[in-house]
């Protein structure tokens, strides 16, 4: 085994045994804290790999090659690990309050817990995995657990967004799955080995040779396949259901790192199919097309949203559009798309933990009702105003500095539709969404809600991620941007 | 070479039309396990070195398709109390009719598309109008019935036809990505039966139509 790879094996079978542990412990205080401590472990032992990989500037390979870790993966392991762990620490203090009013029994805990670390399991399948086969078994496996955690409570409403989500799940599933197949017979001709047909690896060193036709009915199955996972419009029906109905720890993993991952998936296919293609820009095409498609469905919906939680949904949509557009524009584009990945993970844990804290304190989250919460909540109030702010593009946030970016990419590569559709998209969303956010924030308070007191962890779950938005917004560590220069680089070389 | 291959292929089609055509589940169920005993006879058709390879894969999927899914899907029925399908949103003659339409033009296409993926001339004949056919059942199943239950074994018949198409890759696949995929559509299935168990529970009732009060 070569340096680094025990890490990737820590990394797989760890949240295992977190899974193990929950489950045999009775009380539901003690799970909450052990589901904590662990995924603070699993992110050390991941902050660990990610740096082998920035300091060596080569991937970690392990298990015959099974198993990678490159810069691209190593990216979105970073961004994964930052927002687990911020959320992991929301939903010790999200479910304790509900412990304290005895809602939070020890087999929900027991179900939460081992759900949580069983989706963190099948997250570290999908970006280790160097088999474009295992890669889908894990999203498939993302997508159940994913799932049942959307209706870990039961109600009819987040039954039926369950419901929902699984039906489309595994449809989208089918057709990546599809997708994935045609991509092995693409290798047909090729006298590639029996472990080689789907290694991601193998396919780029021969990528050249493959058949180009068999790739691009792949890359249309793989795009609108995992694209349902990723929620672009039109296939994100799902999307503002599952995201509203969920407990709020689950919307913000799921807003902020499932969507991503989904999105990760294609960025693999993108340089097989390129490459193949001569550099044709025809996958990078498309990308823009249900980019463009993404960002202006959700303008239509942000403008008439009543539900705060369906609104950062449809902003999600928003987002994941404007990174695939960033992704198909290509070049500068690409590392645009990819810095905006952080920067919007980042924020919508945020505006998720304030939204759900609010949801809890008023027991709605219609936004008539959720008015004047900077006095009722001024932690999470304030927290929801600003992140909103960051998510809408408002300078020095971090958000700004990506779409500027795109922009710029834009301009390079004169993509001028892309530019103008994005542009009007995104002024409608700023619009819409600073009417909402205040009159939340500042509009009338009704006479009964008392006033919230904020703890320490408050304080520091909505003070970290702003900090960080508005430091990357300012300046970016050089570490940092060259992992993600690097990743560039696989996407789209 | 591949006569055997092909009549069990042909045997499947048949099978999807009936699945089409029938309203009672238990139909259904009974149809998708002899699906799924033609689905594991299928690897050991083909001639080839890796002689284990193709058992245990046969021998996987006998257990998950013959014995473990179906014996989900019955205990799933029995649970909710639903023995057949009623006034589904696509009515049991059209769907059947779409259904032959499906396998009629892709018996018309196969050829085409053999070409364009380049796959080899001694190719099984009835592989991908198989494959398309069984797929595009489930699918039909999937989305235009009105019982969640319904709509479980829609996802069945829909990966059985994706197995098909995967045995284009049969030598060219390790095991180990194979079993994962096997595991998997049999996980999907028991968390579908799982959620649709639980809305039982909760609402009362299995009804599609009735899950819509999210909009937006």
């Amino acid at each position: 085994m070569r340096d680094g790879g025990v890490l990737l094996w820590l990394l797989l079978f760890l949240p295992l045994v977190g899974v193990a542990v929950c489950l045999v412990l009775k009380s539901p205080r003690k799970i909450l804290l052990t589901t904590c401590g662990g995924i603070f472990a699993i992110g050390a032992v991941a902050a660990i790999a990610i740096a082998i990989v920035i300091i060596r500037g080569t991937p970690i390979l392990a298990a015959n090659d099974w198993l990678l870790l490159d810069a691209l993966s190593a990216y979105h392991l970073l961004v994964m690990i930052l927002t687990f762990a911020l959320t992991t620490l929301f939903a010790v203090r999200y479910f304790g309050d509900e412990l304290r009013v005895n809602h939070f029994p020890t087999s929900l805990a027991r179900q939460f817990s081992s759900l949580w670390f069983g989706i963190v399991a099948s997250i570290m399948t999908v970006l280790l995995s160097n088999n474009l086969g295992v890669m889908w078994v894990g999203i498939e496996a993302t997508t159940l657990v994913a799932s049942l955690l959307i209706s870990l409570h039961g109600q009819p409403l987040a039954l039926e967004a369950s419901w929902k989500y699984i039906l489309l799940g595994v449809v989208g599933g089918t057709f990546a799955f599809i997708g994935t197949l045609t991509v092995g017979i693409s290798t047909y001709r090729l006298p590639v080995e029996t472990s080689g047909c789907l290694m991601w690896t193998q396919l780029m060193a021969c990528a050249k040779t493959l058949n180009p036709e068999a790739l691009k009915i792949a890359f249309i199955f793989l795009l609108t396949g995992y694209g349902t996972k990723v929620g672009l419009a039109p296939m994100h029906s799902w999307l503002p259901d599952a995201h509203s109905q969920a407990p709020a720890p689950v919307s913000a993993i799921f807003s902020g790192f499932l969507l991503n991952l989904s999105l990760y998936c294609i960025m693999r296919y993108i340089p097989l199919v390129e490459v193949a293609t001569n550099h044709a820009r025809w996958s990078l095409r498309i990308m823009v097309a249900f980019g463009i498609i993404s960002i202006m469905i959700s303008a239509a919906f942000i403008l008439v949203q009543h539900d705060v939680k369906r609104l950062l949904a449809y902003h999600s949509v928003e987002h994941m559009g404007i990174i695939t557009m960033g992704l198909g524009i290509g070049g500068l584009g690409v590392l645009a798309g990819l810095f905006h990945t952080l920067n919007h993970s980042v924020c919508k844990t945020l505006s998720f933990f304030c939204a759900g804290r609010l949801g809890q304190l008023y027991g709605t989250h219609d936004m008539e009702q959720l008015s004047g919460v900077a006095r009722v909540a001024p932690v999470w109030g304030i927290g929801l105003f600003a992140s909103i702010l960051a998510l809408i593009g408002v300078a020095p946030f971090a958000i700004f500095m990506s779409e500027f970016q795109l922009v710029k990419a834009a301009l390079d590569n004169r993509a001028m539709w892309a530019l103008v559709f994005f542009l009007f998209g995104s002024s409608a969303i700023f619009v819409g969404a600073l009417r909402h956010a205040m009159s939340m924030t500042w509009g009338d308070t009704a006479a009964d809600k008392s006033y919230d007191k904020a703890n320490i962890i408050d304080y520091v779950l909505v003070l970290f991620p702003l900090g960080l938005l508005l430091l990357l917004g300012l300046w970016i560590p050089e570490f940092l941007w060259n992992l993600i220069q690097n990743a560039a680089l696989i996407v789209g070389k | 070479m591949y006569e055997w291959m092909d009549t069990c292929l042909v045997a499947i089609l048949v099978l999807d039309l009936y699945i089409l055509g029938t309203s009672r589940l238990i139909a259904v169920i009974q149809a998708t396990i002899v699906q799924g005993m033609l689905l594991g006879i299928l690897p050991l058709t083909v001639h080839s070195q890796e002689t284990i390879h193709h058992w245990i894969l046969s021998i996987s999927v006998l257990l998950s398709n013959v014995f473990l899914m179906p014996y989900l899907a019955i205990l799933l029925i029995r649970k909710v109390e639903i023995r057949r399908e009623v006034e589904p949103f696509l009515e049991f003659t059209p769907s059947l009719m779409i259904g032959m339409a499906i396998a009629f033009i892709s018996f018309w296409i196969a050829p085409y598309s053999q070409k364009i993926l380049q796959l080899p001339q001694h190719f099984p004949r009835m592989l991908m109008p198989a494959a398309i056919t069984t797929a595009m059942s489930g699918f039909i199943i999937l989305a235009t019935r009105r019982k969640a239950v319904t709509q479980v074994l829609g996802y069945l018949v829909m990966e059985n036809g994706i197995y098909i198409w995967g045995l284009t890759l049969l030598d060219k696949m390790p095991l180990l990505v194979e079993l994962g995929v096997i595991l998997g559509i049999f996980m999907t299935v028991m968390v579908m039966a799982t959620v649709c168990y639980r809305v039982y529970l909760r609402l009362g009732h299995v009804n599609v139509d009735e899950l819509s009060n999210l909009k937006g």
